[in-house]
């Protein structure tokens, strides 16, 4: 057994009317890969910030090889041993991969330093990645790369700076399985090197394949460690939720009925020749690899990326979607994967979100009826179980599942019966993606159509009646829910046949 | 008192604070202060500046600026007083003719920003400066006088005994706190201010919202610009000069987000007051117009420095 190169001890923090952290005490050992894992709202991201010292405990400490980090900020200088690399990366990118690496830690050469050693800096970086087996061009500018190349530039910089202990957030949730992959590669070469790498994830795949030990938190709380090797997928998440969860989907009893969306030949937007029809009643799966064309794809469905060429038929009828106004009134909606971004106005209130597109259907000369909106808006509430104090409750203030549901229920009041869901689950916690499924059954058994675009394999399958695989910018396949399984979805979607 | 706290929510209870206490500073310190003929000059004063601030926060909602409202007040008045003075219109045509170049002057602005796609506070900047030249160039740098009689009641008239641009702006603060809290539109300019994005992938027309802006804007300036003209009663290109930075600074000082999407009418109000007493009572006290240009400047960058603090707070609140 390695020793202990990071130990938390009895940390507590509390947010007004939260306990984030309830005298947690975890240790991290030498070279090893530590998964924390938890539902959302469990505390990993506030631990985060307690070991990386974005926030202050209220009580507890927090012990890098025998020194007090507890309240302390982190600051490239000082050293001392710990790196974060966010989902938010902190890289300037309109500056050399280089750059990035040395930024505020230049090479210096000239009489008192004043010029930069710019082929040292190129010398070095080039060296660091070798031992990284990282192949990026050290010249190469940051905006020019791609989101996991930028991931590996922020890896690099960390161990540039001798870091210890390296705390991954969410690592693999922009990258595509080829990505992941590379990633993996990575820290198994940091952990061989001694790096403790502290890796937050929700998935289970990547857990198993890569950690040691795994720690579960759950609303505040130390559950468990656990060596990964002795347990089990179904254990982990008895942990997570503190009860059996069945990893079934909701059955559904839709009728499928009359094509409603048909596709011809769409291109556009780095998409090329996309071929489908949606039917009334009818879950359409979009799978395939992060980038691969889905987005953007229900981009051009939804007039937020123009068409070049190609028709789209709504009920049999050509027409044409120039912007997203358009789309939403023929009846197309679409629930973007960025809700924070796209789909949400975060500093307003759920009403205001919830009846934007309908302000002027709602209005009488242009004045709103506010009794109307405002039994609009508590119709979805109810329907759709969103947990808020009140009406005028922030966007901002709700959990992601009730955010997704914010989000939904605009689209309803707006009667829009072609819903496109953009990873409908991302960042949603077990039991609010439950219910996510079977809201989107009950749409459906009320005659909608749905899109789903999902990076999750099980989810894909469990959920869709039918599939389109799409692969480097193109469409590569279809399946139908007899043909469909794991083994060919990932087939077409690596492409290169 | 449900309503009463919506009105002072926020910023705008410390404004009115402030608003007291410097109001309560400048009568001790100088006598004269709280005579009513003061009081009504500073009234007098603040109507103007007042009305453009109910257009810019039209354009401010958005998170953009338009720097241009003070230059549009001198080309308009100029252009009007041309028309009435040399080309020997009646008032009615000349103020025709203003609200028709207002309405080219917000579309002009609008375009540029929502289609050249320039930061509204260069592309304003741009604009002020062509307006600007506009207006010395009809006028010759001559100021224009000679109105047909009538026209000055409006800018110095009383009605029982208030003077009449008070009841202008006032007219103004609740029409915009209507259109803000009750309209789709005002609805919309909130919920596009805070994130243009999602609003535009929700279906709103965001370029629509964003020329609109700027033309009721000008549509305030155009009020504005006439109540100078008939205040001062005479056209001068240089009156509308520098109006811009105090009623930027009245918005900004009111709570108006410079990023968009917040602000409210009753924060503008105590804003657009505080910038009033405080260049009347440097005035009082003696202090020239240089000594307020400084003041008016160390206010900006105060009000500015509060709506980034705010931010700070807030991030870490939800941190």
């Amino acid at each position: 057994m390695s020793e202990i190169i990071l130990e938390i001890k009895n940390v507590t923090k509390t947010y007004p009317g939260v306990v984030a952290l309830d005298h947690i005490s975890l240790d991290f050992r030498k070279g090893e890969v530590h998964a924390l894992v938890g539902e959302n709202g469990a505390g990993k991201s506030t631990i985060i910030k307690c070991i990386a010292g974005a926030v202050k405990p209220d009580s507890g400490s927090i012990l890098l090889e025998g020194r007090e980090l507890a309240g302390k900020k982190l600051s490239r200088d000082d050293g001392n041993g710990v790196e974060v690399v966010y989902q938010e990366f902190n890289l300037a990118p309109q500056l050399t991969v280089y750059e990035n690496i040395f930024l505020g830690n230049q090479i210096k050469k000239g009489p008192g330093g004043i010029l930069v050693d710019k082929r040292a800096m190129i010398e070095k970086t080039r060296a660091l990645f070798q031992l990284l087996g990282i192949d990026i061009d050290p010249e190469a500018r940051i905006s020019s790369l791609s989101v996991a190349y930028m991931q590996f530039v922020e890896i690099a910089k960390a161990i540039s700076r001798n870091a210890k202990v390296l705390i991954m957030d969410e690592p693999t949730a922009t990258l595509t399985t080829a990505e992941v992959e590379v990633l993996m590669k990575n820290i198994r070469r940091l952990k061989a090197q001694g790096v403790t790498v502290i890796y937050v994830s929700h998935r289970m795949e990547e857990i198993f394949e890569i950690t040691d030990r795994c720690s579960v938190l759950r609303d505040g709380q130390y559950i468990t460690t656990v060596n990964t090797k002795e347990t089990s997928r179904e254990a982990l998440i008895r942990y997570m939720v503190g009860r059996e969860l069945t990893e079934s989907y909701p059955e559904r009893k839709a009728a499928i009925g009359e094509e409603v969306l048909r596709v011809e030949n769409l291109s556009g937007n780095g998409v090329s020749n996309v071929n489908f029809s949606l039917r009334r009643g009818e879950i359409l799966g979009f799978g395939g690899l992060v980038g691969a064309g889905r987005t953007e794809t229900a981009e051009m469905l939804f007039g937020a990326a123009r068409v070049e060429k190609g028709d789209i038929y709504l009920h049999g009828k050509k027409i044409s979607i120039p912007n997203p106004r358009a789309a939403v009134n023929l009846g197309i909606a679409l629930i973007p994967e960025d809700r924070k971004r796209h789909g949400l106005i975060l500093g307003r209130d759920l009403l205001e979100n919830m009846t934007l597109p309908v302000y002027r259907k709602i209005s009488k000369a242009s004045f709103i009826n506010f009794r109307l909106q405002k039994r609009l808006g508590k119709e979805q509430v109810d329907a759709l179980m969103i947990k808020t104090p009140t009406m005028e409750q922030l966007a901002k203030n709700l959990s992601g599942g009730n955010q997704q549901k914010v989000v939904l229920a605009k689209w309803l009041i707006t009667g829009s019966d072609i819903i496109i869901f953009d990873e409908p689950t991302r960042g949603i916690d077990v039991n609010a993606k439950q219910e996510i499924y079977k809201l989107m059954n009950r749409l459906v058994e009320e005659g909608k159509s749905i899109i789903m675009i999902s990076s999750e394999m099980p989810e894909l399958l469990g959920m869709s009646d039918r599939l389109i695989v799409f692969s480097e910018k193109r469409q590569v396949g279809q399946l139908t829910k007899e043909e469909m399984d794991q083994a060919s979805v990932l087939d077409m979607a690596s492409g290169d046949k | 008192m449900k309503t009463l706290k919506k009105i002072f929510r926020g910023q705008v209870l410390s404004i009115y604070i402030a608003l007291i206490v410097i109001v309560v500073l400048f009568s001790i310190l100088s006598p004269n202060f709280l005579k009513l003929s003061n009081i009504l000059t500073v009234l007098r004063q603040v109507a103007a500046m007042g009305i453009m601030a109910c257009g810019m926060m039209f354009v401010m909602l958005l998170g953009n600026v338009d720097l241009s409202v003070g230059t549009q007040v001198s080309l308009i008045g100029i252009v009007m007083a041309h028309c009435m003075v040399k080309l020997e219109m009646g008032i009615l045509p000349a103020v025709l003719i203003g609200i028709c170049l207002g309405l080219v002057i917000g579309l002009i602005n609008g375009f540029v920003v929502t289609y050249c796609k320039i930061p509204a506070m260069i592309a304003t900047l741009g604009t002020s400066w062509v307006f600007e030249g506009i207006s010395y160039t009809i006028c010759n740098a001559q100021p224009i006088f000679g109105f047909p009689s009538g026209f000055s009641a409006l800018g110095q008239n009383l009605l029982f005994g208030i003077p009449i641009p008070i009841y202008l702006f006032v007219l103004c603060c609740i029409i915009t706190s209507v259109v803000f809290n009750l309209t789709s539109y005002g609805r919309t300019l909130y919920a596009v201010g805070s994130n243009s994005e999602a609003a535009k992938l929700s279906g709103v027309n965001v370029n629509f919202m964003k020329i609109t802006s700027y033309v009721i804007c000008a549509l305030f300036t155009i009020l504005a610009s006439i109540v100078f003209l008939s205040r001062v009663n005479s056209g001068n290109a240089s009156t509308g000069i520098g109006q811009e930075m105090n009623v930027l600074t009245a918005c900004v000082l009111g709570g108006v987000c410079f990023t968009g999407g917040d602000g409210q009418i009753s924060g503008t109000i105590a804003g657009v007051m505080i910038i009033g007493v405080i260049q009347n009572g440097l005035v009082m006290l003696g202090a020239g117009e240089y000594v307020q240009l400084m003041v008016k400047g160390l206010i900006l960058i105060f009000a500015l420095s509060i709506d980034s603090v705010k931010k700070v707070i807030q991030s870490r609140k939800t941190a």
